[in-house]
């Protein structure tokens, strides 16, 4: 457990270029495990670019993303088996695959000897969010469904940096309330979770830290109990920041 | 090194059509490619085995021939396929492989793994073609498809080479290897001495094996692709004057693959045609050579229906209907497909007596290729990683453009009959089109 802990998340002088319109700039993070950390922002703001960087979906333009001492940038392989990624689309899966078969697919990269555990997982994990059409090809499952199966594909191999692109998106609220719980275990299990999300009341409840994004740049890093203490609430802190952010000329 | 699982993915991803059995659509496709392939060339090989051809050629022009050869249509077949513009790293089956905790040499085999089968099919198709011609050449089969086969591999390793990121040198570097191989070839034909020919085929062989290098870079490149996911893709906005019509004209530049394609067709077409130049080619048949620009204009028509839904395209109803549709389509793939003949056309003019006659004949078998190609492709409406579709729509374009002479008889024909065989075609093709257009769209939603 002691070793556990120190294992962190850092992101070191940072710049990921997605557009000649758009840069994400940033200085330095750093994700303790057994804490929630929510990124939130407006729309276009940069917590997915932010995101996908840290799960190494895309290479930063400079700075690097060290993960377990790990770099993304050149050890990717055991980064990847120490991060689950939940994201947020719809698209994320591959029609042609059964529920079944996907998560075969998955475990099939892991370790061969945890066979057995990994599949008492997936039934485990299956269970807890009510999911059942493991036969059904994915291409043919709802919105809420596909939702289930990103998680339970994000948290199969048990990782030790869950990173959560809006949980509850398609989710009913009865699988929000289960995926919350399993969010909430796996956290006491040491597990250090950051979540992209709008819903700031959810982030509030949620998360021990927060960072806000405005315009690819971090413009607060703090914990919630600190936000709320000064602010009243994360959406007035958030309302404060954005006052402040000059908009884009139209 | 590759689990079952994730080598069933691979075959269901890129060679499935959109049914409930993934995996047994992709092997039936897999195997109805095999079989045409081994049917035709085996119609082909009785032609062949009755065929003239010289023999007693040394073992190692045979094989240096070969390989070139194979080098050029292996290149072809990827250009086609569009394994170019980096598509592979463009969709969400990407995406996801790439964020599997899987080897380089695992990643390196899964994206290999496609491109190997589709080039098997061409393989043992070619195979079948090298051995009956080597029987009647009196060399060596083995060498002549060994020859093949490293040339196919060499062709589409040429494809792969990423320059900073970017896919066009990969594609400038495999037109000059082709137009330096050509050279050469001319070169050893007139050469004198043992020893001249003997370095010349070195420098042939050398030049083709080199872009092999390809597959090693793909190996070597395999961490930093898992990494990265999609380059930022900007298009530019739609000018506001283009008429509806034009629409198809737009897309097709904004478009990446289109873009790409139709980029490619055109290098080649040049590259081609300044060939011709320098080497100061006269042809006693100047109608023929223009069939090579019918072929690129085709496969850039392939690509044409694949940039739309499948089912239930939004431009049916931007474009007034089915037929509007196709009117539009038409004119893309027409114009673009007179654009690619160009300049293979105006560079043998000058064989041809009748400059009149040769620019409507120019005219008339780029129109025909191209409705020949987006009959292809509106058959197989084949997506970006449709590598089935994509190669079944190319083979039948290709074909349809070599099999109308000889269907038509037209060793015996006047060139005007010709001219008006080749209309009349592609006639035939646009109602072909409009049919399963209209056959889609009623019955669209009826499972």
């Amino acid at each position: 457990m002691r070793q556990r802990r120190r294992i962190k998340l850092t992101i070191d002088d940072l710049k990921v270029r997605r557009s000649k319109y758009f840069q994400l700039t940033v200085p330095y993070l750093h994700f303790l495990p057994g804490v929630v950390t929510c990124i939130v922002g407006a729309n276009g703001s940069g917590k997915t670019t932010l995101v996908e960087s840290i799960v190494g979906l895309i290479r930063p333009t400079q700075g690097r993303v060290i993960v377990s001492g790990y770099d993304t940038n050149k050890d990717i392989i055991q980064v990847k088996r120490s991060i689950g990624y939940i994201p947020d689309d719809e698209d994320w899966i591959i029609p042609e695959l059964s529920a079944r078969e996907y998560f075969s697919l998955l475990i099939s990269v892991q370790d061969q000897t945890r066979l057995r555990v990994l599949n008492k997982r997936v039934v485990e994990l299956a269970d807890e969010l009510m999911f059942s059409s493991f036969n059904q090809q994915l291409g043919d499952l709802s919105h809420g469904n596909i939702k289930k199966v990103q998680i339970i594909a994000g948290l199969l191999h048990d990782p030790s940096f869950l990173v959560v692109d809006e949980l509850s998106n398609g989710l009913d609220p009865i699988a929000i309330d289960r995926a919350e719980r399993l969010l909430r275990r796996k956290m006491y299990g040491g597990t250090c979770i950051i979540a992209a999300t709008h819903d700031l009341y959810w982030a509030e409840r949620f998360a021990k830290e927060i960072i806000m994004i405005a315009k690819g740049h971090v413009v607060l890093n703090d914990y919630t109990e600190n936000i709320i203490s000064r602010s009243g609430s994360l959406a007035n802190r958030f309302m404060e920041v954005y006052a402040d952010v000059k908009q884009p000329a139209i | 090194m590759l689990s079952s699982q994730l080598f069933k993915t691979i075959i269901m991803v890129h060679f499935s059509s959109d049914t409930g059995s993934p995996l047994n659509s992709a092997l039936q496709r897999m195997a109805l490619g095999l079989g045409v392939s081994v049917l035709l060339a085996l119609t082909l090989a009785k032609a062949i085995s009755r065929a003239i051809l010289p023999y007693g050629l040394p073992d190692s022009v045979i094989f240096s021939l070969a390989m070139s050869v194979g080098f050029i249509i292996g290149g072809f077949v990827m250009m086609a396929m569009h394994t170019m513009n980096g598509d592979h790293r463009k969709n969400t089956y990407n995406t996801i492989l790439s964020m599997l905790s899987i080897s380089k040499t695992s990643r390196w085999i899964a994206n290999e793994i496609p491109m190997f089968f589709v080039l098997c099919i061409v393989a043992i198709f070619g195979g079948i073609l090298l051995h009956a011609a080597a029987s009647v050449m009196l060399v060596s089969g083995f060498v002549a498809i060994s020859g093949w086969i490293i040339g196919l591999y060499s062709g589409y390793g040429c494809l792969l080479i990423d320059v900073a990121g970017r896919k066009l040198p990969s594609v400038l570097i495999f037109v000059t290897i082709v137009g330096l191989v050509g050279l050469l070839f001319d070169k050893l034909l007139l050469s004198g001495s043992n020893g001249n020919r003997y370095n010349l085929l070195l420098v042939i062989n050398l030049l083709v094996i080199a872009p092999l290098f390809g597959h090693l870079q793909l190996y070597l490149r395999g961490a930093r692709n898992s990494l990265a996911r999609n380059k930022f893709i900007s298009r530019p906005l739609i000018p506001d004057r283009v008429p509806y019509v034009g629409w198809y004209l737009v897309k097709m530049f904004r478009n990446q693959r289109t873009r790409g394609s139709l980029l490619i067709a055109l290098s080649l077409s040049l590259t081609a045609a300044a060939s011709i130049i320098i080497r100061g080619k006269t042809f006693a048949d100047p109608y023929q050579v223009l069939l090579f620009g019918g072929v690129l204009a085709a496969t850039v028509a392939c690509d044409v229906r694949g940039v739309m839904a499948k089912y239930c395209p939004p431009e049916i109803i931007l474009l007034k209907g089915t037929s509007g549709l196709v009117r539009a389509e038409l004119l893309a793939v027409g114009i673009l497909g007179v654009c690619i003949g160009l300049p293979i056309g105006i560079t043998v003019i000058g064989s041809s007596g009748e400059w009149l006659l040769f620019a409507a004949y120019l005219v008339a078998v780029q129109w025909f290729s191209s409705a020949a190609g987006l009959m292809a492709s509106t058959l197989f409406v084949p997506g970006n990683n449709d590598t089935a579709g994509q190669f079944m729509s190319a083979v039948i374009a290709i074909c349809a453009i070599f099999a109308l002479p000889r269907l038509g008889q037209f060793s015996s024909t006047t060139t005007i009959s010709q001219l008006v065989y080749w209309l009349g075609s592609s006639m035939l093709f646009v109602m072909v089109i409009n049919l399963i257009e209209n056959y889609r769209r009623r019955n669209y939603g009826r499972s």
